[in-house]
């Protein structure tokens, strides 16, 4: 117990003076310049993907494959730390939920990034055993950070799914029809890490630990991805 | 054109909204509940419960499968009550099955109890209808629904 507060506050400590300055601009990126081995890849799109959020005119796609999601995100920064999201996760081709949302930088920092992100979606699954089907929202926050060529990253959502149920009561007088309405709850937590090959391609590890429908425990999945990205020729 | 009638339908079922359907045949029940023994009449409660006649698909049908279960005030033995049977199950029939509670237990014959408790069940004929009557004379020993 003491060792994990001492941790804690070890955080807090080394968080605090990036957290001071998080009202700061985000400095605008000049690709003309090389940076240092320190500083390459601190913009390069991988890091983008996780930390979440890319400059205005930055683009980036996830490739991710693994068991038992497999998910494909495109962003595209539309500036003041603003993104827009298209993505679309499965679970083994049985579950589907395209969504699309927006992102935004809360934490702009060389090495911490913290990103929110808001996404509406559908989300369906038509398999034998089970159908659901129906709006979804998702919040979800993203932080990463980026050293050199490696960036650690956690990410926390909270998946909702809104689910109808039609009830048809043939009485004597004629069919009845009712509605009723239940929520689907997924919970979302990953720990990855993503190696930066050069600014536009990395590599992403994770583990992901969804809780689907609580309080049900769910298995742990892993995922390896791919993300790629450019920017614009010139601002 | 039966191709985009086809991935038409498809686009619609999965965009649609609609979970659980679930359907129901609204039955008002009404009868008689008697014993083979007149000197039970009057004693103990009667547990009444509606089954489907026959559940499941080939190897897996199955006789009864229970629908809703009621029980009645020490000594009634008229019942009068509405059912919701499921229509989506592709189980066929309705049956009522009763005993009667001698000891209080809320048991069958349990092993401690008394080990006459009488039931029985009734086909009811008249199925698909909305008003259903019947008269179920109880008079086996101790058997449950597997049983009869």
């Amino acid at each position: 117990m003491k060792r994990t507060l001492t941790g804690l506050l070890g955080v807090a400590v080394w968080l605090s003076p990036q957290l001071a300055s998080a009202s700061e601009p985000p400095p605008e990126r000049d690709h003309s310049l090389p940076g240092t081995k320190r500083t390459r890849y601190l913009e390069s799109a991988p890091f983008d993907v996780v930390g979440g959020g890319s400059r205005k005119g930055d683009w980036a796609v996830e490739l991710s494959g693994g068991t038992p999601w497999q998910r494909v995100r495109t962003q595209l920064g539309i500036g003041k730390g603003l993104t827009t999201l298209i993505e679309m996760d499965t679970v083994l081709g049985r579950r589907f939920r395209p969504a699309a949302g927006v992102g935004l930088r809360w934490i702009d920092r060389p090495h911490v990034r913290m990103s929110g992100e808001l996404l509406l979606g559908w989300d369906w699954q038509l398999t034998p055993d089970r159908q659901r089907r129906g709006p979804n929202g998702e919040l979800r926050m993203r932080l990463a950070f980026p050293v050199g060529r490696v960036a650690p990253y956690l990410v926390l959502a909270t998946r909702h799914t809104l689910l109808m149920d039609r009830t048809t009561l043939e009485t004597a007088a004629g069919p009845e029809v009712s509605w009723d309405a239940r929520q689907a709850w997924i919970a979302w937590g990953s720990l990855g890490l993503v190696v930066a090959i050069n600014e536009h391609v990395g590599l992403d590890f994770g583990i992901d630990f969804p809780w689907v429908d609580p309080p049900t425990p769910s298995i742990p999945g892993l995922h390896v991805g791919v993300l790629f990205g450019g920017w614009r020729a010139k601002r | 054109m039966t191709r985009s009638i086809g991935l038409s339908c498809w686009v619609a079922l999965a965009l649609g909204c609609v979970n659980e359907d679930l359907r129901f045949y609204e039955v008002e029940l009404s009868g008689t509940i008697t014993t083979a023994d007149p000197t039970l009449d009057g004693q103990g409660e009667v547990h009444l419960e509606l089954h489907h006649e026959r559940v499941g698909l080939g190897e897996f049908e199955h006789p009864f499968g229970l629908i809703e279960s009621w029980t009645l005030a020490t000594g009634e033995r008229e019942f009068t009550g509405t059912g919701l049977v499921p229509t989506d199950n592709g189980a066929v029939g309705l049956v009522v099955y009763a005993w009667l509670d001698l000891d209080g237990d809320g048991v069958l014959c349990s092993v401690d109890g008394d080990r006459s408790e009488p039931a029985g069940f009734v086909v009811l004929d008249g199925y698909p209808a909305h008003s259903l009557e019947f008269v179920l004379t109880l008079s086996e020993t101790c058997k449950g629904p597997e049983g009869l």
